[in-house]
Parts: structure tokens; sequence; C-alpha cells
């Protein structure tokens, strides 16, 4: 068993921050360190203003560091910030008992995940939409992965040495 | 042996009557005889017809449901369209009382979505004109207002007006002198915003006495008006453009079929109180014609974005519709509105543009909801449509600094799409500006008299009938008629004592 224990288990963007000691005015300077902040742009399901952005971030982001995030990293003014916490559903593990619960048929845990809607005070920006590629037709597929299979075959009667008769 | 003999009697007496029944002969007879019971059309008429009646009504099919219901849908389902017909004749045509229509409408709880007045998030101006369907009626930045101010008649009583507000301002200020660096500092924000707007409300107060009482020896409106102190309205209304909220299939009443869930409008609910309120027997007149193009530009005030997106919120309430005075008071129609909070701590946290946004919108949603819910209150609703447009206006103000507007609500049909009702709202805002700059040794300085002006006209404004329409065609109740109490006692002296001395 390693130092940090069971909480390797966890990776490291959900582990939780611990509290930080509050600062007052005349205290000594804290030294800088990194907090696990992290924040990821995500595509909005519905139609966005330009202005707006949706963001998924760490559980333990407040609407002032979300916003200290994007002025002191990025440089980008923020008009406002708003938060959400969805809750994700997903089947419930065996070990960890404690948090299920049945919905319907389904045993489920829950998980939160933090949403921030961030308006920006100056600049617009627009959720890129990947471009569609244009899929082959269902032949022309099949004898891709035809090929691929036979291309597998070869590699492993080659390495094993099969005869000739026994191969594929 | 009697019983089979009684079915063998039965038997023979059937085929007998098996017997004359087939033949060709008695069939002819009868169809002929039967024929003539009915009334064939022409073509297949016998000779034996001639000879009957034609004043008998000719029989056919009934008649056949049309497919959508009078009246323009626009992307409706046939469904959606008779639900809605049939909302307007078979239950609101029924009930002529207002109590009883209100309570039709918010005897209910619904997910509805919180459309207050008050809105401070960024960029919400846009997202209120969209929601209540009305056109900003302002070019190049510039206020204009309707062009019926100009007929209002303040000069014969300006210079009297004047003199009351000026001296109303000073009293005010005297009698509270210690708290003066609270008003003056209240546009910098560092005042605490209740107590700036303790004291707007104040200064408000003593302005609107003095102006009114002066000018009601020549505008009867004011004789009869009644003022009222923090009035509660509330209105609720649907939205065209907004999806309703998902219902499960196991909270769903078996009477409604799915088309109903899955219509494209939405239920708002707003609420507020208004500092003061005054009301008049008569409506207000109508700022445009409801035919200028303005009021046609529906198809520019479509919600672009969900609500939710914009920081709104819904949530489950008992819906409410209130206009601010009890059922049968004498004067049902909103004159003015008065609104004492500046949002002075939004203004310092997030800036002028911001600040500028949500204070426009709070006269404009403010005036929104208080022509609905007299518009309700003349028996109107979103299945009976209005008749006639309703008007309002608000004055924003903390004592000091002046933001007027104006609106004319010219149907209550939100729900309908713009090519079923190309109907719009229109309103009016002015900027914001100062009645007075300041005060030195107790005096007023840098009066403003464009803004008092304009202060004049909103109270002085005469409210009249419609011509020609009844104004409230789908109730049958009559509301009191207001009395003007005389300020004149008449003394009379039945017997003088004289007294010797």
């Amino acid at each position: 068993m390693t130092r940090l224990g069971f909480l390797e288990r966890i990776p490291l963007w959900q582990r939780t921050i611990p509290k930080y000691p509050l600062h007052f005015k005349g205290d000594p300077q804290l030294r800088v360190y990194l907090p696990l902040f992290w924040m990821k742009m995500v595509q909005p399901a519905n139609k966005f203003p330009k202005n707006i952005v949706l963001f998924k971030v760490h559980p333990q982001m407040s609407k002032l560091d979300i916003a200290q995030y994007l002025e002191k990293i990025y440089e980008t003014p923020v008009a406002n910030v708003r938060t959400e916490i969805r809750e994700q559903q997903i089947m419930a593990p065996w070990w960890n008992r404690s948090k299920k619960q049945w919905v319907g048929r389904k045993v489920v845990t829950r998980i939160p995940e933090k949403y921030a809607y961030v308006t920006l005070a100056k600049d617009e920006f627009v959720y890129p939409t990947p471009k569609k590629t244009e899929k082959s037709s269902d032949s022309e597929r099949y004898k891709k992965y035809m090929k691929i299979r036979e291309g597998h075959y070869k590699e492993l009667n080659e390495a094993l040495s099969v005869p000739a008769w026994f191969r594929r | 042996m009697a019983a089979l003999s009684r079915v063998r009697h039965m038997k023979s007496k059937y085929c007998i009557f098996q017997a004359i029944f087939t033949s060709s002969k008695w069939r002819c007879q009868f169809a002929t005889e039967a024929a003539r019971k009915i009334d064939l059309p022409s073509d297949l008429k016998d000779d034996a017809q001639e000879g009957l009646p034609d004043d008998k009504p000719e029989k056919g099919y009934p008649a056949v449901k049309p497919w959508m219901p009078p009246g323009s849908w626009g992307e409706m389902t046939r469904q959606q369209a008779w639900f809605w017909h049939r909302g307007e004749i078979n239950h609101m045509g029924r009930i002529t009382h207002v109590k009883e229509k209100i309570k039709f409408l918010t005897d209910k709880q619904m997910v509805a979505w919180k459309f207050p007045p008050i809105n401070i998030q960024p960029n919400v101006l846009n997202y209120q004109l969209e929601v209540t369907n009305t056109i900003l009626a302002s070019k190049d930045d510039k206020y204009l207002k309707p062009e019926i101010y100009q007929n209002v008649d303040i000069k014969t009583d300006y210079e009297e007006l004047k003199k009351l507000c000026i001296e109303a301002i000073e009293i005010e200020h005297a009698l509270h002198r210690d708290k003066l660096k609270y008003l003056a500092a209240a546009k910098d924000g560092r005042a605490k915003s209740w107590h700036a707007l303790l004291r707007g409300r104040l200064l408000t107060q003593t302005i609107l006495n003095a102006i009114m009482s002066g000018a009601s020896r020549n505008h009867e409106h004011l004789q009869s008006c009644s003022v009222d102190k923090e009035v509660t309205v509330a209105a609720c209304f649907q939205r065209n453009g907004v999806k309703r909220p998902w219902v499960p299939v196991s909270r769903r009443s078996p009477d409604l079929s799915k088309e109903l869930y899955l219509q494209n409008n939405a239920m708002f609910q707003g609420k507020h109180v208004v500092d003061f309120q005054v009301r008049t027997f008569l409506p207000l007149p109508q700022f445009i014609s409801p035919d200028h193009e303005m009021c046609m530009q529906a198809d520019k005030c479509v919600p672009q974005y969900n609500p939710k997106v914009l920081g709104q919120f819904r949530e489950l309430t008992q819906l409410e519709i209130t206009s601010g005075f009890n059922l049968g008071s004498p004067n049902e129609f909103t004159h003015t509105s008065v609104v004492c909070e500046q949002l002075g701590r939004l203004r310092l946290v997030s800036g002028e543009e911001h600040w500028e946004q949500s204070h426009a919108g709070y006269g404009l949603v403010t005036n929104f909801l208080s022509c609905v819910a007299q518009a309700h209150v003349q028996g109107f609703n979103m299945f009976q449509d209005l008749v006639y447009p309703f008007t309002a206006q608000t004055i924003h103000t903390d004592g000091r600094t002046f933001r007027f507007s104006m609106f004319q609500l010219n149907s209550l049909k939100l729900w309908k799409d713009p090519k079923a009702s190309p109907v719009s709202n229109v309103a009016w805002i002015s900027p914001a500006d100062n009645l007075y700059e300041g005060l030195t040794d107790d005096r007023v300085i840098g009066f403003n008299d464009e803004v008092f002006q304009r202060l004049c006209q909103c109270l002085l404004l005469k409210p009249s009938s419609r011509d020609g329409i009844k104004l409230n065609p789908n109730v049958k109740y009559k509301a009191g008629t207001p009395k003007i109490l005389k300020s004149v006692k008449k003394v009379e002296i039945e017997e003088e004592v004289v007294y010797d001395r």
C-alpha cells in the first residue's frame, strides 16, 4: 500500500482539494501553490448567445475562482458567472454500496458535476462544430475490414510459424 | 304432446309468414310503401312520389367537423388548435364573472418561468422585449415619447406646480438634514440601498402629493382617483417560442393528449410590489393606433434562447393574477405606477451598461404586468383577446433621478406564433435624468424644467373611454361609481346664543 492508499484509485482531477487557510491583512504572504482546479469547455446542447460560454469545472470552484481563472490565466474579462450542479447517473460499482440507489430497475450512483455559464464582457465565442466526414458505403467498409483481418491473421501465422495446411 | 303441437303450430305459422314475405309480389308492394316514407332525391323518385308534399325537410348527413377551427393557427396541430378554441367558447365563453374567470385560469399549480421586473442578469433587456412581444420605439438612442403627451395642458398650472414641487423638496430635506449625505452618495452606491430606498420613497411621496393636490382643481380625474402604497401586482401568461418542461407520462392527465404537453409555449409568472399606484375610473387613452406598422412586428420578437441559458429560473408555483385592488372598486384602471428601487448595488458591482439594461427593463416589465392584470379584471384573457389596447405608464424615481416608461398592450394571445398573430406591443423608455442637481443653503439648484414637464404630463394625462367600445364586453357586472368628496362643508346656524355681560 502506498502513502496515499485508497486515494490512488481516484484520478487527480477528481480528488477533493483540502481547505486552505484564510488570509488576513498583515499576515505573511502564503506560498504560491497549484490547486487542482480545472476548466473544460463543453459544447452546449441548446442555442447560446455569442457572449456566453459553457464550461465544466472542478466541483469545488466558486464563481470568483472561475472568473479569476479566466481573467488571470487567459486574460479574458468576465462579466458574470453562473454555476449549476448536475448529477450524472451511472451504474453503481459493486464496491461502493453505500451510494447506491434504485431508479426503476437499475441501481445507480449519482456523481455531481459542476457547470459554469460564463458571460464574457467584451469577447464573443461560438463553439466550433466539427466537419462531418463522408461515410463510405457498406460494401467498401466491409472490404476494408476484411483486408485488415487478413493482415492480422498473416502476422499471427508468421509469428507462430503455423504450417500452410492450418493457415486461414 | 301439447308442447309439440304448439311448436308445429308455430312452425307452420312461420312457414306461411316466410312464404308470404319472400314472394316477389309482396316484396314489391312493401318496397314501394317503404320508399314512399323516405324522401329520395328527385332523380331516384318514382312517379308515385309526385303526390307527396314538398314542405318536408330533406334529410342528409350531419355536418362534418372542419380540420381546423375558425381563425389563424399558424404551425399548431389540429388537436392543439381545437383545445384552445374549445377553451374560448365552451369554458371562458360561459363564465360571465371576473372572479370566476380569474379562478379558472389560476386555480392550479404549474411549472412556470419566473418573470420578475428586477432582473440582474446581463443583457436582459432583449430577453424581456422578446418575452413580452414588444417593440421598443426608440430611434438612434433618442427618446421619443408618444405624441399624445403634446396635447396635455400644463401651461395654466405650470408655475404654481413648479413652486409647490420646489417647496416640497426643500421642506423634505430640511426635515431630514442629517441623512442628506446618504441621498447625495446614493449614486455612488456607497449608501445602504435600503436606506436610500426609504429616503427616495418619502421624497417621491411629497413631490407627488404636491403636484396632484395642486393640479386637481383643473383636472377631474385627480379628484376621484385612488392612490395606494406598496401594491402587489401579479400576472401570468403563456408565450410562444419557449418549450414546455418535460412531464413524465406517469404524471400526465389522461384527459389531455400528448400533443398538448409538447406545445411550443410555456407559462410565465411575474409578481412584484409597486411603491405607489394611481388608479382612475376610465382607462388611459391609446398611445398609438393598433393598425400602425409598429404594432404588427411580432416576427421580430420571437424568443431566440431558452430562458435557462440567460440565467432565468422556473419553479412549481400557484398561478396568480392581481391588479392591486379589490374587485368591485370603482377605480379599475391603473393610471400611473411609481417605483423607487434604483439598483444602486448593481451599478457599483457590474457597471453602467449592465445597470442601464436592468433599470430600463424594470419599467418595461412593470408596465407589462400592470396592463395584463388590468385586462384580466376587465374580462380579457389568453382565450378572449383584447378589443381595445391597454396602456400604462411608470415613473421610476428616487426623488431626484427620474425615468419615464410607457407601454401599450395590443394583444393577449402571446401563445400564438407570428404567422397566426402578427400583433406586437409597443414600449417607450426614456433615459434617466435628474430633476435637480442638489441643494445649497436649503435651496434647490439646477432645477430641470424638461424633466418636470414630463412628470406633469404623465400625471395630468386625462383618461378617456374608447369611442363606442364597451370596456368589458365579456363580463356582466357593474363596478361602483367614483365619489368626489367636497372639501367645503356647509355650516348651518340653527341658533345663535348671545351672552349678557
